[in-house]
């Protein structure tokens, strides 16, 4: 077949495939409702400018300030491997103490396609998850830095699957843990307990409702036993759930007791009690993210390997990072925020030691269509900052 | 007529060609859905000068690629999967049909963001090489190399599912 003829075949078959979409609701209400979150949240960002030009100043004098004493200018950025740079203003040196130098560690990071997996250490390669459907999420790696666990979908013959796969980091072949084959169940959200027992994930089950509703979403957690996994998955008690059901990823157990902590759509940390046979007992609320934020728009919450928990969130002029222990709340970090910027995500490492987020902020047309970035926290100081802009967006400060 | 009612008569207008585009690039209804309606969320705001420089679509599809190849964690990590194969065009024509609109939808999910991003905007929005580089933010060059790759992948692919299927079904 030659060129010419398989660029026309390929041009009718993608018109083919494609659905019409005809029968779509209209997006504009949708549109504007998630417009007017993102404006609400803007709207907190007191000083916020619209001017994208003004970011590159703005992180030039942005400011990290530590726990304890630590109080350090943003970190050097370093090269991207990106044309799409585009800013003549050097970022700040650091001026505050270095931190000694973190052991080995990994941490969920985005890949050149899709998920990937870093490392802690400088000149590291990124491990890409890539299964070719783009259905990766939710990676997790242990805490001893062995196995990565995370939810893809996967097309086989007889149809679509639902998995969950742990991948030895030293390796490529993953192995198949959990499987659902119904398109109406979503699997989530995998995390281990710290003795590898346990893997805990969540599932959705969509349920058709009555003509013209819509459809009825459950939410359920499970616990399978690793040692045996012909065994079935233990659902954890439905009323230990009713009250605050999981909204966000599973945090992650805890590292000294068999506690399993997930967070709520209020922001609310609940921890279950799970008993050595993997069946839980109780719930209990172990954090109210809300309190340790007040007045700021909460963008995640994570639990370190000492049991901590580090909240961030975006403020009226900075996005704050929180660490929380035992009722007490502690900064570990404030970037300056005076141009919009918005908390994409935010992950911890293996050592427990470094904070990655990640940041974008609204485009201004016509020629700025994308900007974001992301800084690197090691003992709440601030090693690194990215920017990936595209040209336009930033000019010379 | 204001700028709230042209926003949203534009999005009537256009919305199931953002969708379709929106579809090929991410392979999911779901995750269509989401990437437009986040190029439309930053168009919002823009409105009212797009509409006056008098190309709203062209940014619109701007933002939504740019999104698509830069937006990867976002969709990563936060979607999740659902099985989609009954999203696509309703007419029967047989399983030999539906085993091949299968396979070329698979084989597309199965290019690296940037080959799908060319071949869709190359092939099926039918840019110019130099508009889908203007789109894409690349040069010319790329485009050429990014499309002919992913062409050369979609059509080695699929010769290699089609010759499976008929090993299979032995005819």
């Amino acid at each position: 077949m030659g060129a010419e003829t398989d660029e026309r075949w390929l041009t009718a078959a993608l018109r083919e495939i494609v659905p019409s979409f005809s029968e779509v609701p209209d997006l504009t209400p949708a549109v504007r409702r998630r417009a007017h979150r993102a404006r609400t949240r803007k709207a907190a960002l007191a000083g916020a400018t619209s001017a994208i030009a003004v970011a590159a100043i703005a992180l030039a004098s942005s400011a990290w300030v530590g726990h304890g004493s630590h109080q350090t200018s943003v970190g050097g950025g370093s090269a991207l491997p990106s044309s799409a740079i585009a800013t003549t203003t050097p970022i700040a040196s650091p001026a505050g103490p270095t931190p000694q130098p973190l052991s080995a560690g990994f941490y969920a990071c985005p890949g050149d396609d899709g998920m990937a997996v870093c490392s802690n250490q400088p000149g590291q390669t990124p491990k890409q998850l890539n299964n070719g459907t783009g259905g990766i999420g939710d990676v997790s790696i242990d805490s001893a830095g062995r196995f990565i666990y995370y939810r893809q979908l996967v097309q086989t013959p007889s149809g679509m699957l639902n998995r969950i796969d742990r991948l030895p980091v030293d390796a490529n072949t993953p192995q198949v843990l959990v499987s659902a084959s119904s398109s109406s169940v979503s699997l989530g959200s995998p995390v281990v307990s710290p003795d590898g027992k346990f893997l805990a994930y969540g599932q959705m089950t969509l349920s058709a409702g009555a003509a013209g509703a819509s459809p009825t979403r459950r939410v359920q957690v499970f616990l399978q036993r690793l040692d045996d996994l012909a065994a079935p998955p233990i659902p954890v008690p439905q009323p230990l759930l009713s009250g605050s059901l999981p909204a966000g990823p599973l945090l992650g157990f805890s590292a000294n007791s068999r506690e399993l902590y997930f967070t709520d759509t209020a922001g609310t940390v609940s921890a279950l009690d799970v008993a050595a046979s993997g069946i839980a007992q109780r719930a209990s609320l172990a954090l109210d993210a809300t309190t340790v934020v007040p007045g700021c728009q909460l963008a995640r919450t994570l639990l370190t390997r000492a049991d901590d928990f580090i909240v961030v969130a975006a403020c009226a002029d900075k996005i704050e990072a929180v660490r929380a222990h035992d009722g007490h709340a502690t900064p570990d970090g404030t970037l300056l925020n005076t141009a919009g910027w918005q908390v994409t995500d935010v992950e911890l490492d293996t050592t427990g030691r470094m904070a990655v987020l990640w940041w974008s902020a609204a485009p201004q047309p016509p020629t700025c269509v994308g900007i974001d970035g992301s800084v690197h926290i090691v003992d709440g100081v601030p090693l690194d900052i990215q920017l990936h802009a595209t040209p336009g967006c930033i000019q010379a400060g | 007529m204001g700028d709230d009612e042209g926003f949203a008569e534009f999005v009537h207008g256009r919305q199931s060609s953002l969708l379709r585009t929106a579809w090929l690039l991410t392979g999911s209804t779901a995750q269509a859905e989401d990437l437009v309606q986040h190029a439309l969320m930053k168009t919002l705001p823009r409105w009212a000068q797009l509409s006056r420089d008098g190309f709203p679509e062209a940014y619109v599809r701007r933002v939504m690629m740019n999104a698509f190849l830069t937006w990867r964690r976002r969709l990563a990590s936060h979607e999740r999967p659902r099985s989609d194969v009954g999203e696509m065009a309703t007419e029967e024509r047989g399983y030999a049909h539906v085993d091949a609109r299968l396979s070329l939808k698979s084989a597309l999910s199965d290019l690296p963001r940037g080959q799908r991003a060319a071949v869709v905007l190359r092939y099926y929005e039918g840019l110019s090489e130099a508009e889908t580089a203007e789109v894409l933010g690349c040069s010319v060059g790329t485009v050429k190399s990014q499309a002919w790759k992913g062409l050369l992948e979609l059509r080695s692919k699929m010769t290699a599912d089609g010759e499976e299927r008929v090993n299979r079904h032995g005819c």
